[in-house]
């Protein structure tokens, strides 16, 4: 998602990170999911943080927490590229294939 | 080569298309699209019909799942798309049927100049509005209000920014609902809805939201050009904008509560992106509710955008906007849900309206016209590209007889904005703009190559289709100069 959302166009000497934990939930794998992103895109429009690396995660069937870090936004270290609107529910999918996961997702943009 | 959609199109007349409700079972009505030989083509090339007919599930639809010229592929519902729910037959209401962009929708404001006095301010016109309306990604405004206002403007939409200085009484007159929907419920909008919202009053957004300045190039039919004081070569100014990221969540939250609850009202839909809730259930109120606000925020936002516009005319042609006759036309909203009655099967019924991508056409004589349009009915502006036209029609009794007082609601997308990313060069498209006098000015060149004219359908064939199935008429038709973009 993010990499639909903006691309990193230069390193930010001495950056610090912004660490978060996230923790949601959801009935199936595809709500999981979508709260996931849901999550992010909140932290990313709001808070104007943009995710650099997932230090850890745990998934559940029903739940899902993880430590993320992130970096401020900075036009000057980003270039915006979408905005996004919303992560839909139209065609929304998790599947496992073989020893992973495979998930299809359509951004409103 | 992109799959063709191969479903069942049965020809009615050359302007109407029938999906059978014995397409897929589960279909409650008919899908029935207005299109012409040369947009069917278009239309076949994406989900869209497909969508329309997965609509027609939705329990409560009465008379048809209906698709105008303009439809395309959305996410759910198509974008293009009017559905009609009986409330007292258990009828619903779906948020995937309003979009997430609640009450995107168009305003255009007439001017006592004409293109002459215009042209030789064009560059300084342009970088003005660009420079004084906040576009772009993410993009945050002037007005700054309080967590109290922010809650007074989801009740008095338009009417809080006329009440604060940013336009006159005139200008509520001039908007549907007055610039603001009854029944809105400012609790019912979540705090994440809150907070994607704030310092958003005042901008104008991305995507395709836009502002242009736009010369009047044909009228047709002197009766409501006359009545809307409207001449060739006048100037007019069209803003596209909608309720930013406060919309957006409050669509969202929605759809989470709905998909929750679809057990609950045992509702089978084929997408879950058509989550719903009947009506008169509390999810269905509290949508309603939410969806208001959202819509009285969009109406807020674009009464002052047209105050910032306003300003910035002033300022280039040194005299008030009031002599400069920068009166307002009309808004309308192209994404919404409203709770109406409408004639069906000869008895009058209760119905929750869907537009999604969809005006509001209602003809003349009905009450909800303001009175000055009411002999002409109501006006309806179509946004066209950048490169081609836009129009401004008005409502007839044959959109209020066929499709509850509805028409199409722009050109209508061609290309995606990733495959016109693609094949569009920036350079060239800004080059072609440029020889036909077109100036544009943009917050970055994703969104122009997005938007060129050659990734929407031509809004000419897209508005011949309305007219001549008789859902709306045509008043004047309007080519652009000076076009501000997200």
């Amino acid at each position: 998602m993010f990499a639909v959302l903006l691309e990193k166009t230069k390193n930010r000497p001495g950056a610090v990170l912004t660490e978060k934990e996230i923790s949601v939930c959801g009935e199936e794998s595809e709500d999981l999911l979508k709260a996931w992103l849901d999550e992010l895109l909140f932290c990313y429009t709001v808070e104007h943080l943009v995710l650099v690396r997932i230090k850890s995660i745990d998934v559940g069937d029903r739940e899902m927490r993880a430590f993320v870090l992130f970096d401020i936004f900075d036009g000057e270290y980003y270039a915006v590229k979408e905005e996004v609107k919303a992560v839909t529910y139209h065609e929304l999918g998790v599947k496992k294939v073989h020893n992973s996961w495979q998930a299809q997702v359509i951004f409103d943009v | 080569m992109p799959q063709i959609w191969d479903g069942p199109l049965e020809k009615i007349d050359d302007y109407r298309w029938r999906i059978p409700k014995s397409y897929k079972a589960g279909m409650r009505v008919d899908g029935i699209i207005y299109a012409d030989e040369k947009l069917l083509k278009d239309i076949r090339h994406d989900k869209a019909a497909e969508q329309v007919a997965n609509v027609s599930f939705l329990p409560g639809i009465v008379k048809a799942s209906f698709g105008m010229p303009d439809i395309h592929w959305g996410y759910g519902f198509a974008i293009g798309g009017v559905a009609a729910m009986d409330i007292e037959k258990g009828g619903v209401i779906s948020p995937g049927g309003v979009g997430y962009d609640i009450n995107c929708g168009v305003r255009l404001v007439r001017t006592d100049l004409f293109e002459k006095d215009v042209r030789p301010h064009l560059k300084e016109l342009v970088a003005g509005l660009f420079h004084a309306v906040p576009s772009g990604v993410g993009s945050e405004g002037d007005i700054r209000v309080t967590a109290r206002e922010e809650k007074e403007i989801l009740v008095k939409g338009a009417g809080w920014a006329v009440a604060n200085g940013y336009g006159t009484e005139d200008d509520l007159e001039a908007t549907e609902e007055r610039g603001a929907m009854a029944g809105a419920d400012p609790e019912k909008v979540s705090d994440r809805a809150y907070a994607r919202g704030r310092q958003q009053s005042g901008t104008l957004g991305s995507g395709n939201h836009f502002l242009e300045v736009q010369a009047i190039d044909q009228l047709y039919g002197r009766d409501a050009a006359d009545a809307l004081g409207l001449a060739e070569g006048q100037i007019m100014v069209m803003i596209h904008s909608g309720s930013r990221g406060l919309g957006y969540q409050v669509c969202d939250d929605s759809l989470k509560t709905m998909n929750a609850c679809l057990d609950k009202y045992n509702i089978h839909v084929p997408d879950r992106q058509l989550a719903c809730a009947p009506v008169e259930s509390p999810e269905g109120k509290d949508y309603l509710a939410a969806m208001r606000a959202a819509a009285n925020y969009a109406w807020n936002n674009r009464q002052c955008l047209m105050h910032l516009v306003r300003q910035v005319f002033e300022k280039v042609f040194a005299s008030s906007w009031q002599k400069l006759g920068m009166r307002l036309v009309y808004d309308v909203a192209h994404n919404i849900a409203k709770i109406e009655t409408h004639r069906v099967k000869g008895e009058e019924r209760m119905l929750c309206v869907h537009r999604k991508g969809a005006t509001r056409a209602f003809g003349p004589g009905h009450p909800d016209v303001p009175e000055r349009y009411r002999q002409i009915g109501q006006p309806v502006i179509i946004p066209g590209d950048m490169g081609r036209n836009s129009y401004l029609l008005v409502g007839t009794q044959a959109a209020m007889d066929e499709t509850f007082g509805s028409t199409c609601h722009g050109a209508g997308r061609l290309r995606s904005r990733h495959e016109a990313k693609r094949v569009v060069d920036f350079h060239a498209l800004m080059k072609e703009l440029e020889a036909k006098g077109i100036v544009v000015m943009a917050s970055g060149h994703g969104t122009v190559v997005e938007e060129a004219p050659s990734a929407y359908k031509d809004v000419n064939d897209v508005v011949g289709v309305v007219h001549n199935a008789g859902i709306a008429r045509r008043v004047c038709r309007m080519r652009p100069l000076g076009v501000v973009k997200g």
